[in-house]
């Protein structure tokens, strides 16, 4: 346990979630252990002892989710519920606490498992591994950084932000660190060698963190070589695939894919119907938070049907579809597929961006890069910030 | 009372009496249903023989069933088990929950034993009783094929009439109650079969949240690769689960001397798929439908069904595997312990199987044959008899199901501590351990396992007793459902409480066996695991179990639990779950 405490810790630093030395992590089998010495860790204690959890993480994320996450929790109920993806799926809504007291605390993890305080910590747990307290966290963040920005920027649209409120989000834009570079050149084709394909996934995964184009929690990556689709395994961070890359034979012959990314049904879809050979999926922000704001005038299906919306839209060109994570009858396969054989990259309402590469990861990286940058661009246009 | 229907039958077999019971709403608060309340029923007569007529034979529905929750049409069958001498129960699927929800009833206890064969047949709140004399002896796919226009059928095969010691009860002609030989319990009642046909509701406190919570439920089993992925257990049944078995090299062969089997590539879900051409078919109320059929009535077997009639036997014929499967299913006995028998008796008499004795030999057991009435008291009393009880795969005398345990530690811990003796299900931890899922453990490793099982197996006694199939929470967990539970049952529930509770039904379960007799001395695996090595792939070996690292486990496990360092229940712990201390 404490050596996962100690990695997850070192994620969340790394990944600027949290910075050095803020972060309380806890895990408990028979007995707690702790990253460090702090007044809180009796309450938490107290917490491990009441609930039937394995760990749990409490800090101020790092600038600037710190200063969105206060914002949002200051000023709403008992409960927030971000429209993006992740929430949705599997968060469902974070409570909001008053104070880090045992009582509130436990009252809020016993239905969810997160939650945020009126001040702006961030509480996880897990029941299996402290790695599923991390993963609880980075969505925590990345929900209020997407609710913060997307909210600011409908209420712009309405004129309805305040000076003060202006200030703020001057502020916490400046702490926003820049988009991602372009110029990143990755293996190239031809691969000779099932080796070669599993380095090149590798490395593509690795930069597409390290650009921000994914947080290390999420997104997925493939690679068609011979009749095998490569595909990372599901919930493996894109900066750590060694050893964690499915084969999937094309021909159905093997089930060894079911520990595959839940995005293997468009993987396999794009690379069957597609003249393409890599695939990469990221999380990148500005896309996501672009991608939640529909400018359709008088929908009746706004804020209900979203999710589903069966519309293409676009942004400069780039299309914008909408599906559920995985598989199954609304599943983003379905949305993304067809557009793959026109377009490059593809953005997914409140989730990610599908690039391609017809040889390797470049262009699907490059593409990547390029989408993310055109929303955070028109982003910041339409905010007055530039 | 929504959610559940606030009636138990208590059927009384010896004179043919019904009466209702109608449990206060705080029993059904504390126990849910399923697995839960039927251990409450058992509770008081824990300690009696499987075949004293007053030993209850329990079959219950939880407040889910007949709701529109995901994969809720399933149930739990109960009564203290002939093969393992524990508490004996087990989820099924099928319709039979359904049907007894929609017939007005929670559950059944079935108690007594009739002079002649018979029948109960249940329409709504009426229980008939029917001469059955003429079945003796059917098997229990026809006789179910025979009974379906009467409504959802349990009936017992040629297994369980012969005393096969892990004679399962099949349901609506595929779905088994199986592992601990509850067909026996059934037998000894001399109830053949019980048809129940329903024409209610369950009445739902609100639809509409139910509708809602249910869709989070749906979206993360459509995110979940093992469930609706295209290598998932809907597109190819939990056959699915075979090529990674193989690839992590915890395929149980050869009677668990190996881990590997050379042929398991040729013999895997694909090759089913490519000879079979099956359909996909389900229980009620699932959308997954992780079942896989063919032809007129044939299904195939599931995963643990497959890995062990071929790589435990070492044979690589799939029809076997098949025609073993449908033998098991008509004789209604279990095909984990009936392979898992006979690659004991292969080792002992050091001989290999062909195909033909294989099938000669699950005949044999089913009709109590020869060298098959010996074979059908299990592997543990078969090994003892021939002064071989190391040969024996078993935990608490229950059969070693298809994960090699020196590669998956927390399924060793698992197995170990399980209160049914040896089950993959109580615990589950396939799921971390080797499908990713909520997270990926480490599986060679037992550090943090301890509280990782305990909680599993609480969530499970839950999803036993809500009812729930288990495959779900390889994408959902007990948040989704106690939003469900409370829009089903008006009641005010987090998924702490539900697991507060199912820590109350698992306790419940560990007294019942700790008045049995059951302690640490029995929550152990075979020697083999701790001195002989597995495999390991694409070549080498795997370690054997250290000995001390899972003794330490476990008394991890047993303080996590609250039970003493033996392994018995505290009466201390028991008062704060609500438990009556034992008489
Ligand atoms: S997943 Fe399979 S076993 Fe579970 S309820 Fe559905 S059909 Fe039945
Ligand atoms: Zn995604």
């Amino acid at each position: 346990m404490e050596s996962l405490i100690e990695k997850y810790e070192g994620k969340l630093i790394e990944a600027n979630l949290v910075d050095e030395g803020k972060a309380l992590f806890g895990a408990v089998n028979v007995k707690p252990v702790w990253n460090r010495s702090d007044r809180r860790t009796a309450t938490l204690a107290r917490l491990l002892d009441d609930l039937s959890i394995v760990t749990i993480i409490c800090a101020e994320p790092a600038e600037p989710y710190r200063s969105m996450v206060k914002h949002i929790a200051a000023s709403s109920g008992d409960c927030v519920k971000p429209h993006d993806n992740e929430t949705r799926t599997f968060l469902h809504d974070i409570p909001v606490v008053g104070g880090l007291t045992s009582l509130e605390l436990k009252s809020a993890l016993s239905h969810r498992k997160g939650a945020v305080s009126k001040e702006g910590i961030v509480i996880a747990t897990g029941t299996v591994s402290p790695e599923q307290a991390y993963v609880t966290f980075s969505s925590i963040c990345f929900a209020f950084y997407v609710k913060y920005l997307g909210d600011y920027l409908l209420r712009a649209r309405e004129g309805n932000i305040t000076r003060r409120e202006q200030n703020i989000f001057r502020k916490i834009v400046q702490k926003i660190p820049e988009g991602p570079k372009g110029d990143v050149r990755l293996m190239r084709a031809p691969f000779e060698s099932e080796q070669k394909v599993l380095r090149a996934i590798e490395e593509a995964g690795a930069k597409t963190v390290h650009s921000g184009l994914v947080d290390s929690s999420f997104g997925n990556i493939s690679y068609r070589y011979g009749g095998i689709l490569y595909i990372s395994q599901t919930g493996c961070p894109l900066d750590e695939l060694a050893g964690h890359i499915d084969p999937c034979p094309l021909d159905g012959s093997s089930c060894v894919a079911i520990t595959a990314s839940s995005e293997l049904p468009a993987h396999l879809t794009i690379v069957t119907e597609n003249p393409v050979s890599a695939v990469l999926h990221g999380h990148p922000k500005f896309s996501v938070i672009m991608s939640l704001l529909c400018e359709k005038a008088d929908c009746n299906q706004r804020g209900t049907r979203c999710h589903h919306c069966p519309e293409v839209r676009y942004i400069e060109g780039i299309p914008i579809v909408a599906g559920d994570v995985g598989a199954g009858l609304r599943g983003i396969h379905r949305a993304v597929q067809p557009l793959m054989a026109k377009h490059r990259g593809v953005v997914v309402y409140g989730h990610g961006v599908f690039s391609t590469g017809r040889y390797d990861f470049n262009e699907a990286y490059d593409e990547m890069a390029r989408i993310e940058n055109t929303c955070r661009n028109r982003y910041f246009n339409a905010t007055d910030v530039s | 009372m929504f959610g559940w229907m606030g009636k138990v039958a208590r059927i009384d077999v010896s004179c043919q009496s019904l009466t209702i019971e109608e449990p206060p709403i705080e029993t059904y608060g504390n126990y849910l249903g399923g697995r839960g309340l039927a251990g409450h029923y058992l509770r008081n007569q824990c300690t009696f023989n499987w075949y004293d007529p007053a030993m209850p034979l329990l079959l219950f529905t939880g407040p889910l069933v007949g709701t529109p929750s995901p994969t809720s049409g399933r149930m739990t069958i109960m009564s203290r088990s002939p093969l393992t001498g524990t508490v004996g129960d087990c989820s099924v699927g099928g319709n039979l929950g359904t049907e007894l929800k929609r017939a007005g009833w929670d559950g059944l206890i079935i108690t007594g034993r009739s002079d002649r064969l018979i029948g109960i047949e249940i329409i709504d709140e009426r229980v008939f009783f029917a001469d059955a004399s003429g079945t003796a002896g059917n098997s229990a796919d026809a006789l179910s094929r025979r009974l379906s226009e009467r409504g959802a059928t349990a009936v017992i095969g040629p297994a369980a009439e012969n005393g096969v010691l892990f004679a399962n009860i099949i349901v609506d002609g595929h779905f088994a109650a199986g592992r601990n030989g509850l067909g026996c319990v059934m037998a000894e009642k001399g109830v053949k079969y019980i048809t129940v046909k329903g024409s209610g509701a369950t009445a739902v406190h609100d639809p509409v949240e139910v509708k809602a919570a249910s869709e989070d439920v749906r979206r993360l089993i459509a995110a979940s690769p093992a469930l609706l992925g295209p290598c998932g257990i809907s597109r190819y049944g939990t056959q699915a689960l075979f090529d990674l078995t193989d690839i992590r090299a915890v395929m149980p062969t050869d009677n668990f001397r190996k881990t590997r089997f050379s042929e398991a590539p040729h013999i895997n879900a694909h090759a089913y798929q490519e000879r079979y051409k099956p359909r996909k078919s389900g229980c009620r109320g699932c959308h997954i439908r992780c079942k896989q059929r063919f032809g007129a009535a044939g299904t195939l077997p599931e995963f643990e069904t497959m890995s062990h009639f071929s790589a435990l036997l070492c044979n690589d014929d799939i029809e076997t595997v098949v025609k073993a499967h449908e033998i098991c299913n008509a004789a209604g006995m279990d095909t984990i312990s009936a392979a898992v028998t006979l690659a004991c008796h292969a080792e002992i008499t050091n001989e290999r199987l062909r195909p033909d004795e294989i099938i000669s030999l699950l005949s044999d057991i089913g009709d109590a044959r020869g060298l098959g009435k010996e074979l059908g008291r299990g592997a543990a009393r078969y090994a003892l008899s021939r002064g071989r009880p190391d040969l024996a795969m078993t935990v608490k005398n229950q059969e070693i199901p298809a994960y090699d345990p020196r590669g998956v530690y927390g399924m060793a811990l698992a197995y170990a501590t399980s209160t049914r003796g040896a089950c993959h299900l109580r615990a589950y931890p396939i799921s971390h351990e080797i499908l990713r899922k909520p997270v990926p453990t480490d599986r060679f490793s037992f550090d943090g396992k301890a509280r990782i099982i305990k909680i599993s197996e609480d969530a499970n006694a839950v999803i036993d007793s809500l009812t729930a199939c288990k495959f779900v929470f390889f994408g959902a967990t007990l948040e989704e459902y106690a939003r469900i539970f409370q829009a089903v049952t008006g009641l005010k529930c987090t998924f702490q409480d539900l697991l507060h509770i199912g820590d109350r039904i698992y306790y419940q379960e560990r007294i019942m066996n700790s008045m049995n007799g059951f302690s640490a001395f029995d929550d152990d695996l075979p020697q083999r695991f701790f001195t002989e090595p597995a495999d390991r792939f694409p070549s080498g070996e795997t370690p054997p179990l250290s000995r001390s690292d899972f003794l330490n486990a476990r008394s991890d496990y047993y303080r996590i639990r609250g039970l003493d360092n033996q392994g018995n229940p505290r009466e201390d712990k028991a008062r704060s779950l609500g438990l009556s201390w034992k008489a």
